[in-house]
């Protein structure tokens, strides 16, 4: 995946796009948005930054699961058996990128519990209690010939989505034109989400 | 322009996770390794044939319909998976969406499972009113409903005249339009004057036609004065064009007290002073034609007036403006000429601070002039005007005995609107946001009122008035959530929610005349009526259905008749556009047929014909030193969304302050201070931040409800509306009269604030 930090506006647009497609419970939250200012008024910058799971191409979660649970599959993106995870959380301990949630519960947003609404009921029978749950690229989705949630709603076109291994592909030509980077790179994960940097804006300070 | 360094984006990057909560460690201890035992073989295609993933289909039925999140009514897709809505996502061959929704509507889904929703018919059995006060509702069946509003209704009528019942519909004007023909009281109104009167009138006025659409084109557009937010609240197309314009090399300047996220995209943040942005448009014009960079074509060919504008304009230069608006002369002159030799260029001000103060017709004005002077009026990568389709409307069986327009008198009486300033002006608004008094204390008794999606106490300045307005007259809310209005109704009847309900829906952005399906995408979850059915019954009950617009299926199909489509047609493919070639107006619709650059319209009627500037609506004193600005953002519309989980906990409605200004009072990030106005007073929590000025405070609208009858989330947040008076009647005459403000507007954030901790 692509996304360009200059497009992104901080809308969330993706965060909830993402909510309804995983139907994620209470509380769990696959991709979301920072927002980092830096700067004095009025030559203040604003950093939007959105990000999930970097499907890393040497992912730490995969390597410290003791159950084999979180596994990579054969396109790159990093699953997580929900039926073998024990909710030790080494994964998350092992993770850089903030990318897991443990859910010790299955928590309804509403005070009468998910079995008031029929889409938590539907959606969150997906998942376990006591396990681990992150973004998986909308790798259903995908199978069956939609774009990650995300990457379909973005308002900005901030997000694209393509074949990595593909040299040739549309996204990898985006990522070498573009000089893209990825986040924490000294750390030899090698994410497989790419990152645009912003420009920085031209203030005021100017007479 | 600095490209950020690697190492300072990953500090940022960093600081980030921090905010999140979210640990990163930046040395990670040993057990990362790179060789991983369970990594299987890459393959060569995306796609996995694995039978988690690919044996159920993930949606197994796909309808075509429009989002009613706000008013730009993308065209949606629904997937369903048996019969339960999973996902929604924006029409991939909607010219406004692009396929892509924002959170709003991404959201949807939980408006419609929303088990806090109103489902049943209800009564209330508690007398006594208030915000506090227990209702203690009943649950009634439909026709003891309709039997007691129709019997309370006709006594009014029968009492008071049919004037004495109002009301307002924010689902479909028409419909509440064709029930108070049908019973004779002219007596609907709008939320115009807190909203769209002033800059669609003036545009009516100056223009003849609204033409603020914003149509950017990327590669064609090539600079954008934003005195406006769009960037922030999406408003499909308008991020996205925004945005891509932006990439395809055009200048972004954004106006705004605050760095909204427009701001922080922009190529350049002018950090205004509140209530001045009519100075410095004034400048920009100044700047324009002193230095004869405005395009003589069109300006000859086009518009009337030029003459007089000129001579107008030759005192309000940069160098007058700047302490005004806190603006350099050297900024305000460098916009100016980059905006007119960098053609196309536009100006942008829909959903901007500038709204809802004094001189807004003004700037309104000057903004017309501004974009004239550049020929950016209707014109393919600047601004252009809706284009709608033509329908058919259908009538009732019979024509309503009353006559409306003889009504017309008994309704000036109560809602000035303080005087059309040509033919053909706006109708049906007046000055609705002081209503309240009118039903309080007006020129003729108000005795029943009803709310259909509005929420007067929420969306409305002055909730106090409202609240006790509604205390001692019938109240009838259609709604489908319990809003702090409806916690004031006698009578509550539960609506669907759009995705429930099959009508037309149409765009805002439209080059070709568009009309979009809005299909129910599941059967009515609960007890509930439309609109239209609603009004219906209670005219059955009054032996007037007959004088209603009629409903249905093949009343949907009569008005897309025109078209030569069914509705069922319409519902294959959720869009139909009729296929024209864009033409430019360029007969304007006012006396002169010209853009009235001085503008005989607002001088026949005893008006400034030019937007002289007179003095800042908003004056700080010792008392109430700071300017207060609210805003809306993606994650809101009006006042609906609070209900909404989705949408709701990415909400911060903080109220944002400057780092030194903070300082100097003590406050740090995260404490509640309070927020004190003329009018009222609130207790919120501070953001402590650099992206405002330091004399400026900031909170976003529309959340705090206040109702015990809605679960937590709804009540997450402070309504900014406490601080808010609404202008009086005689204020509206005496502006009028003064000739300060001529569509009643109510100039409501024309106040300063203090801010302590609390």
């Amino acid at each position: 995946m692509l996304i360009d930090l200059s497009r992104c506006v901080g809308c969330n647009a993706c965060t909830v796009s993402c909510k309804a497609s995983n139907a994620t419970p209470d509380g769990v939250f696959f991709t979301h948005v920072d927002k980092v200012e830096s700067g004095t008024f009025p030559n203040t910058q604003v950093l939007l930054l959105p990000h999930g799971c970097m499907q890393c191409e040497n992912a730490p979660c995969v390597a410290v699961c003791p159950t084999h649970a979180s596994y990579k599959r054969g396109d790159g993106i990093v699953m997580i058996d929900q039926t073998k995870c024990i909710g030790c959380r080494y994964c998350i301990a092992a993770c850089p990128y903030g990318a897991r949630t443990y859910m010790k519960t299955i928590n309804s947003y509403f005070s009468t519990g998910s079995s008031s609404d029929i889409f938590e009921q539907v959606g969150y029978s997906q998942y376990t209690a006591g396990t681990v749950a992150k973004c998986e690229f909308c790798a259903t989705r995908l199978d069956q010939g939609y774009q990650p949630a995300c990457v379909q709603t973005c308002p900005a076109v901030a997000r694209t989505f393509g074949d990595l291994d593909d040299p040739n592909s549309d996204l990898s030509q985006a990522i070498n034109s573009s000089n893209a980077v990825q986040l924490l790179p000294e750390l030899g994960t090698n994410p497989s989400v790419y990152y645009i940097l912003p420009e920085q804006p031209v203030t005021l300070a100017k007479k | 322009m600095v490209t950020m360094s690697r190492r300072r984006f990953i500090e940022i990057a960093a600081a980030s996770a921090a905010l999140a909560g979210v640990t990163i460690g930046l040395a990670k201890p040993s057990f990362l390794i790179t060789s991983h035992p369970s990594a299987e073989s890459k393959p060569t295609s995306l796609k996995n044939n694995d039978p988690a993933t690919t044996a159920i289909p993930l949606y197994d039925s796909i309808l075509y319909t429009s989002c009613h999140e706000c008013d730009q009514e993308c065209a949606e897709v629904a997937y369903l998976r048996n019969n339960v809505l999973m996902k929604l996502d924006g029409n991939p061959n909607d010219p406004e969406s692009d396929g892509r929704l924002c959170p709003k509507g991404q959201s949807a889904i939980m408006d419609l499972y929303n088990p806090t929703r109103l489902k049943v018919p209800v009564v209330r059995s508690n007398p006594s009113k208030g915000i506090n006060v227990d209702p203690k509702w009943t649950q009634v069946s439909w026709d003891d409903a309709f039997t007691l509003i129709a019997s309370k209704f006709q006594n009014i009528i029968s009492q008071y005249g049919p004037q004495a019942i109002a009301g307002h519909s924010q689902l479909q004007l028409g419909n509440l339009q064709s029930f108070f023909s049908a019973i004779g009281s002219p007596n609907t109104f709008q939320c115009g004057s807190t909203c769209y009167y002033s800059w669609m009138a003036t545009q009516l006025a100056v223009l003849g036609n609204d033409f603020s659409q914003q149509d950017l084109i990327s590669g064609t557009t090539k600079y954008v004065i934003l005195f406006s937010n769009v960037v922030e609240t999406i408003e499909n197309p308008n991020a996205r064009q925004v945005m891509e314009a932006q990439a395809g090399g055009a200048k972004i300047v954004v106006f705004d007290p605050r760095m909204s996220a427009s701001a922080a995209k922009a190529d350049l943040w002018v950090p205004i002073i509140p209530g001045t942005d009519l100075a410095a448009v004034l400048a920009l014009i100044n700047v324009i034609i002193t230095e004869n960079l405005y395009d003589s074509d069109f300006v000859n060919n086009y518009t009337s007036g030029f003459e007089q504008l000129s001579s107008f304009i030759q005192q309000y230069t940069p160098e007058w403006a700047a302490p005004i608006t806190g603006v350099s002369a050297a900024t305000l002159r460098g916009i100016a000429v980059e905006f007119a030799s960098q053609q196309p260029s536009v100006a942008l001000f829909r959903r901007g601070p500038a709204k809802s103060r004094g001189q807004y017709w003004k700037f309104v004005h000057a903004w017309a002039i501004l974009n004239s002077l550049v020929g950016s009026i209707d014109v393919r990568g600047t601004v252009t005007a809706t284009r709608s389709a033509s329908l058919a409307s259908v009538a009732p069986p019979q024509s309503p005995p009353q006559s409306y327009s003889a009504a017309i008198d008994s309704r000036e009486k109560l809602l000035p609107t303080p005087g059309n300033v040509w033919d053909g002006g706006l109708e049906s608004t007046g000055t609705s946001d002081s209503f309240a008094e009118s039903i309080l204390n007006g020129p003729y008794p108000i005795k029943a009122v009803i709310a259909a999606g509005a929420n007067w106490i929420s969306s409305f300045p002055n909730a106090a008035s409202w609240e006790d307005a509604l205390s001692d007259i019938f109240v009838l809310v259609l709604d489908y959530q319990m809003t702090d209005t409806a916690w004031f109704a006698d009578v509550i009847l539960p609506v669907p929610t759009f995705l429930e309900r099959d009508e037309i829906a149409s765009p805002m952005y439209a080059i070709q005349p568009t009309v979009y399906a809005r299909q129910a995408v599941v059967p009515p979850l609960y007890d509930t009526m439309t609109e239209i059915e609603i009004y219906h019954q209670i005219a059955s009950k009054l032996g007037i259905e007959q004088y209603l617009n009629p409903y249905g299926s093949e009343v949907l199909d009569a008005q897309l008749a025109p078209l030569g489509i069914t509705f069922d047609q319409l519902k294959v493919q959720g869009i139909f556009q009729v296929q024209q070639n864009f033409a430019p107006v360029r007969n304007f619709q006012t006396p002169s047929g010209k853009i009235e650059l001085y503008s005989t319209n607002f001088k026949k009627a005893g008006f400034d014909p030019l937007p002289s500037w007179t003095a800042s609506p908003i004056q700080p004193t010792n008392d109430y030193p700071m300017y207060f600005v609210t805003f809306n953002e993606a994650t809101n519309c009006l006042s609906h969304s609070a209900w909404n989980p989705w949408l709701s906990e990415l909400f911060d409605n903080s109220l944002w302050i400057n780092t030194t200004t903070a300082a100097s009072l003590g406050i740090k990030d995260g404490d509640l201070v309070n927020v004190e106005s003329p009018y009222g007073k609130i207790s919120v929590t501070a953001s402590v931040t650099e992206k405002i000025r330091p004399d400026t405070v900031a909170m976003a609208h529309g959340r705090g409800v206040q109702n015990s009858g809605t679960d937590s989330w709804a009540r997450r947040g402070v309504s900014d509306n406490l601080l808010i008076r609404t202008a009086t009647i005689q204020d509206h005459i005496s502006w009028y009269q003064s000739k300060d403000e001529p569509f009643g507007t109510a100039k409501f954030l024309d106040f300063t604030v203090s801010v302590s901790r609390a």
